[in-house]
């Protein structure tokens, strides 16, 4: 129930992603740089209150920075490829890079998961994290699937 | 009477979701162009963020 409202807004993303592909990537890139948002905040809070350490909250604050740079070029490479119509259109040769960006982002976010920073948290906290990192990365995998859908990115101004 | 404080049972994740839902709308009939601006300057400001609060995490 805790996380309801995340998979709430994870299912509306995958019920957008039978049409305009390009804008659903697009408002993906947005999404991602909300939940960076989101968990900036809440590893500030968590570690003022004493609820994680300080080596956790730089362990997760570090590879949301990451995260948030790859999102950054994946959001300035995309904007590249805006038609003079609005619509989005990502070519062929542009797909693997997406694909690396989104595969180096997918290996951070497992890669925090296994941190013996993050695993040495109390259960409760790190069951949050656990939770919150999944649908972060999840959110990176929905973008993989616009990129690699087989009349990707066309439409939706 | 025990009184149960609302921080404790209305967590920060549940309140950072709810902004999260407000964002979603926000998006509904925005372009491409404009969506990824918004991203773009949502990225910029977290990038100072998380910037801001490694440093204080390293202090």
């Amino acid at each position: 129930m805790k996380y309801f409202l995340l998979t709430v807004i994870l299912g509306l993303c995958l019920a957008g992603a039978g049409c305009d592909k390009g804008k659903e990537l697009a408002k993906t890139t947005s999404r991602i740089a909300g939940y960076i948002d989101t968990g900036t905040q809440i590893v500030d809070r968590q570690t003022a209150a004493g609820r994680i350490s300080k080596e956790s909250g730089l362990a997760i604050a570090e590879t949301l920075l990451k995260l948030n740079a790859i999102n950054q070029q994946l959001i300035v490479e995309s904007k590249q490829y805006v038609q003079p119509d609005g619509n989005l259109a990502l070519p062929e040769d542009a797909k693997s890079k997406y694909v690396a960006l989104i595969g180096t982002a997918t290996t951070l976010t497992t890669g925090l998961l296994t941190d013996p920073r993050i695993t040495a948290l109390p259960d409760v906290e790190r069951q949050k994290w656990v939770v919150f990192v999944t649908d972060l990365s999840d959110t990176f995998k929905l973008l993989a699937s616009f990129v690699n859908s087989k009349n990707n990115t066309q439409g939706g101004k | 009477m025990n009184f149960i404080s609302l921080p404790s049972i209305i967590n920060e994740f549940i309140l950072l979701a709810i902004k999260e839902l407000l964002r979603e709308g926000a998006r509904r009939g925005l372009s491409c162009v404009e969506l990824l601006d918004e991203a773009e300057q949502q990225t910029a400001i977290n990038d100072a963020n998380l910037n801001d609060l490694i440093n204080r995490l390293k202090q």
